[in-house]
């Protein structure tokens, strides 16, 4: 009898907690084929414009990656008084998260490149058409920044009796950019390998030692709404490892280690500050179920993606001895 | 100014100066002594009458030397009373249940013409006892389940007692138990309301065109009051289900003077898995009710009736090992308690001073050995108000009274304690918030054929340093074509001052309430209504037609990448837009004869527009439901068997799932790449429709002293498996070798068969 009853008991608590799972489809008529533009106009170099396009998901991991670039286009790129036709360029290798081996890929980028450089506070215009269908982007080149200051500094965070000291590097500089404007900090290091990245927008930085850390950057994007004028403070967590020591010798002849980092302020245009803001959210809560779900933002007209610019600092250099 | 109050000031007072006598009293069941709310006092020789208000009070003042009364109220037979109208009278009725004959038309003429002849719009009285008659799920009746049957109102999907008007948000639903605010009225996560039906008398629903005594919310009250207890003889009534059971008691504490009722109900999930888990390990859920209240006839003018209300759930996992103890508790409730105090000025002035307190709160606490974190997070109200209802002649009722609530509002807090460190208490800001209001309504008939609801109501609302007032206009217009058929127009002003920000991936009973503040700033809805109703066939059968369109402003949602979880101040979390919903109701109903029930159908739209989501384009509302269909019959066969079955449809909710991806360069720079989602929409993905057949089979057995049953019910009796949720995921296709992305809906409830026992003494 108590087995019956339990039995009858388990049967119904499993009738009631039995829930069911099946796989479903996403129709296909919610996906809409869109180009995604992705570009950063940098005074002094080349205009470089990479058009993608958007995959459905069924299918999206067995499609090349060479396939997203979107190619035989003939974008126009003006800057109000002259228009010319990008040239599209390929072979430049990248690293890519990759589905299929659960790590990391390399792929070919293809991307569109104009042949006068950038000016500072200029207007620039992007116009192309796709499938029949015209797309339309534009920004202005940002002021550039002046850093005022840039140091270490030792932290102290405490909760209840805990306490602990975290190494920052406080970025202190004035808001003297165009309303609008963003900025955000770059913190590298010279030769460092530890990230061995190399930025192919701005082609100058690859000189001298040619490898960057580029370990800092996203958490520190700011919104310039509020903030004409004042003089703000950024502070990055350099990484704890992997950084390169250098030696130097102290007056009595003895040597000493010590860290150089140089620090270059960026000023970005609006779109492009809340596109990066929404591409961090979004990586940030992707593996989180509670989290409200995340757009990238877009300036591009009916399509995706953001035809951006911004302006770089001269370089800061940061000692901090061991 | 002077003008227009001269004119109406003897508008309202000359028929006092001719010899006119008025009637008042209370109507009452007159086995259990319980008041009727919406009895009819009518005298057909006259074409007058009223209606008892919420406490069976009427008032009805007659221009002639004597008359008939008649007195009506559903299932029970009418009561006739001659009358010399020689001076002011209190004239009690207590009416007599009706023995019904199975093919008798049981509702009486009057009452049957109400939903004609009133001149409200979207307002809905719902018999508990037909809630009572439908089929659920393991023989648990619910409230909002019911309520979800009826047209304009749409349910949370899959396993939800949660239910949205209109095109509105949860949050935009005010719900008053005897008064006191519920601000989480479910149970398991919103599969249950907290409503044990056995301890309710009267249930209303506004869906629009809201008396003014009713504010605070946008989308719909939901006014349900309790039983008062039997003033004559000791009853009882309960069940006993697979998952759960009640008992109710109720009876004279002095009889005909004061009675009591109390209510229990206890939920035993957590009982029925016990055996099946490994020693050490504890599992479980339950949740409890209680209801209580006292009724106490002071006087004949003064009459006092304190209630209350106590439930919480428990959600609990809890591991033993020989060195180490980890728990996890989830516990929430509401606590109200209303005392009433109704006093009679006059035959024609009736009053009601209410103290109410309500308090709802959830607790987390995860604990490891000697480690542990409690969360903390609640909302608490005290208020105060008055309300009077005038009866100057029969032409008018009019209602005014003023609103007090003091609202403490607790964010999240949290305290810490490790075996290394002191307790520490981060405690989120708590912010206390005055809201008032004043209000006047009048429901006027103008001729015999057209009528007008019209109210005005003042809220004064203040947090701090910041204030918001306003001016709430309601109207309601309402021209008889005929004995049986109507048309009516509304208009309707709400504001809406505390919020609850709900997630947009889930709800759980963690939502959180926060105030207007400078930031968050007033909902406003304007409402505007048209409908035709119409009776057929000796009013068997009731019809009726809404349209409706309701313009939102100062929307609140979270923002992208917002998570929600305990949060303290979540301000700096929302964002702010705009909504529009619009539709048709259709509803028929049959009223009497063996077979009873109805049929509602919804067409509706609803949209937001947040310049912040989405990209600034409109999108549609989660729940916003293009088809929504309920179909209700009941059959008896006889005294002691019958048939009840449900059957709704719905279109599918709306999600925000990818519907691509994106080949990105992380951060901006791009010698980095990865992908990214790329969203058609926000809710660009409707989920599958949901639908389901419930049935259910009573078995009636009466003796002299007591009456039982068996209920049998299959929920979802065609085990449709309607959607839950939706995720996607990579998993191997070992077949393909390769990894394969997919999308997956998950169902909860399949088809569930229940037995359950009810009795009653």
């Amino acid at each position: 009898m108590k087995i019956t009853f339990r039995l009858f008991l388990g049967t119904f608590a499993l009738l009631l907690l039995g829930s069911c799972e099946q796989a479903i489809r996403i129709d296909k008529h919610d996906f809409q084929s869109k180009p995604m533009v992705w570009a950063l106009l940098t005074p002094d170099s080349l205009p470089r414009v990479f058009i993608s396009q958007n995959l459905p998901l069924e299918g999206w991991l067995e499609t090349d990656i060479r396939n997203q670039f979107i190619e035989g286009l003939s974008p126009q790129f003006s800057d109000g008084s002259s228009t010319e036709t990008l040239t599209e360029k390929s072979g430049q290798e990248v690293e890519y998260q990759s589905f299929w081996q659960g790590g990391k890929d390399s792929a070919d980028l293809v991307w569109y490149e104009g042949s006068q450089t950038v000016k500072n506070n200029q207007f620039y215009q992007l116009r192309f058409e796709w499938e029949e269908k015209e797309y339309f982007a534009q920004t202005t080149i940002p002021t550039s920044p002046e850093i005022v200051s840039a140091e270490a500094m030792n932290i102290v965070y405490s909760i209840g009796n805990s306490s602990w000291t975290e190494e920052i590097i406080r970025v202190v500089f004035t808001d003297n950019a165009a309303e609008n404007s963003t900025y955000r900090v770059r913190l590298t290091q010279r030769g460092m390998t530890y990230f061995p990245v190399f930025d192919p927008v701005t082609s100058e930085y690859l000189g001298e030692d040619s490898l960057y850390g580029v370990f800092h950057s996203y958490s520190s994007v700011i919104l310039d709404e509020r903030l004409q004028g004042k003089e703000i403070n950024i502070d990055i967590y350099p990484p704890s490892h992997g950084m390169r020591l250098k030696q130097g010798t102290n007056p009595d002849g003895s040597t000493f280690y010590y860290r150089e980092y140089e620090v270059i302020l960026e000023t970005l245009d609006m779109a492009t500050g809340k596109y990066l803001l929404s591409l961090d959210e979004q990586s940030a809560n992707r593996y989180d179920p509670l989290a409200e779900p995340v757009f990238l933002k877009s300036n591009v007209e009916n399509g995706q993606g953001i035809f951006g610019s911004r302006s770089l600092s001269q370089p800061y250099i940061v000692r901090v001895i061991n | 100014m002077k003008n227009l109050l001269f004119p109406l000031f003897l508008f309202l007072i000359l028929p006092e100066l001719s010899a006119q006598k008025t009637l008042s009293g209370y109507v009452r069941d007159a086995q259990s002594g319980e008041i009727l709310v919406g009895a009819i006092v009518a005298v057909p020789q006259l074409k007058t009458g009223t209606y008892t208000n919420n406490y069976g009070f009427y008032s009805l003042t007659l221009k002639a030397d004597s008359a008939i009364i008649r007195v009506d109220y559903p299932g029970y037979n009418s009561q006739f009373l001659t009358l010399i109208l020689d001076q002011n009278q209190s004239i009690h009725f207590s009416l007599t249940e009706k023995e019904i004959s199975l093919d008798e038309v049981v509702i009486t003429e009057q009452k049957a013409r109400e939903n004609v002849e009133k001149a409200t719009m979207g307002a809905i009285d719902i018999n508990v006892s037909e809630i009572e008659m439908l089929p659920f799920i393991a023989g648990e009746k619910d409230l909002l389940k019911g309520i979800q049957l009826l047209p304009g109102v749409q349910s949370g999907g899959e396993a939800s007692a949660g239910y949205y008007v209109r095109g509105g948000g949860a949050d935009q639903n005010l719900i008053l138990m005897d008064e006191a605010i519920v601000y989480n009225p479910f149970h398991m996560a919103g599969y249950l309301s907290i409503f044990n039906t056995d301890a309710i008398r009267n249930v209303t629903l506004y869906k629009g065109s809201y008396p003014a005594n009713f504010g605070g919310r946008l989308s719909s009250i939901l006014d349900i009051g309790m039983k008062e207890g039997n003033m004559k003889e000791f009853h009882g009534e309960g069940g006993i289900g697979l998952i759960s059971s009640k008992i109710t008691l109720e009876g004279p504490i002095a009889k005909d003077r004061a009675s009591f009722m109390v209510s229990a109900r206890r939920f035993y999930w957590d009982l029925l898995i016990r055996p099946f888990l490994p020693p050490g390990q504890k599992l479980g859920y339950n949740f409890h009710d209680f209801n209580a209240k006292i009724n106490y006839k002071i006087s004949d003018k003064d009459r006092l009736f304190i209630s209350g209300y106590y439930g919480r759930d428990n959600l609990y996992t809890e591991s033993k090992t020989p060195s180490d103890t980890s728990l996890t508790r989830m516990d929430w409730g509401n606590i109200t308690f209303t005392a009433r105090w109704n006093h009679l000025f006059g035959p024609k002035l009736f009053s009601n001073t209410s103290f109410i307190y309500s308090n709802y709160d959830y607790k987390v606490i995860q604990a490891y050995g000697r480690d542990a974190t409690v969360l903390f997070s609640g909302i608490k109200d005290v208020n105060g108000k008055i309300d009077f209802d005038y009866y100057p002649n029969p032409r008018h009722r009019i209602k005014f009274g003023l609103n007090y609530i003091y609202h403490t509002f607790t964010p999240s807090s949290t305290r810490i304690q490790t075996a290394q460190t002191d307790t520490l208490q981060v405690q989120g800001r708590s912010r206390f918030v005055h809201e008032s209001a004043a209000y006047i309504n009048d429901e006027i008939a103008i001729t015999d054929r057209f009528g007008i609801n019209a109210g005005l109501r003042a809220p004064l609302y203040v947090s701090g340093q910041t204030t918001y007032y306003g001016l709430e206009p309601r109207l309601t217009l309402k021209y008889t074509l005929g004995p049986n058929q109507s048309i009516k127009a509304g208009y309707t002003l709400m504001n809406q001052y505390v919020h609850l920000v709900s997630s947009s991936v889930i709800s759980l009973p963690f939502d959180i309430w926060t105030p207007s503040s400078e930031v968050v700033k007033p909902q406003v809805a304007h409402q505007g209504a048209l409908g035709y109703f119409r009776n057929f066939l000796n009013d068997r059968y009731e019809t009726s037609v809404e349209l409706y369109y309701k313009r939102m402003s100062n929307q609140i949602d979270y923002r992208e990448g917002a998570n929600f979880f305990f949060r303290d101040d979540i301000e700096p979390e929302l964002v702010f837009g705009k909504g529009w919903a619009y539709g048709g109701e259709f509803y028929i109903r049959k009223r009497s004869g063996r077979l009873t029930g109805w049929i509602g159908y919804t067409l509706s739209w609803s949209w937001r527009q947040f310049d912040d989501l989405n990209l600034g384009r409109p999108y549609p509302a989660k729940y916003d439901r293009r088809h929504d269909l309920s179909v209700v019959a009941v059959y008896k066969f006889n005294e002691k068997w019958s048939f009840s079955s449900t059957f709704v449809y719905g279109s599918g909710h709306w999600l925000t799932v990818p519907s691509g991806r994106l080949f990105v360069p992380v951060n901006g720079w791009t010698n980095s790449f990865s992908w990214y989602d790329d969203f058609s929409g926000r809710n660009g993905y409707r989920l599958q429709s949901y639908h389901r057949l419930d049935l259910g089979l009573r078995y009636v057995v009466k003796k002299p002293k007591y009456t039982y049953a068996w209920h049998i019910d299959i929920y979802n009796s065609y085990n449709r498996r309607n959607p839950f949720f939706v995720y996607q995921d990579f998993v191997f296709d070992s077949r393909a070798n390769a990894r394969q992305f997919v999308t997956r809906q998950v169902s909860l409830l399949p088809m569930i068969p229940s037995l359950t026992w009810v009795f009653n003494f």
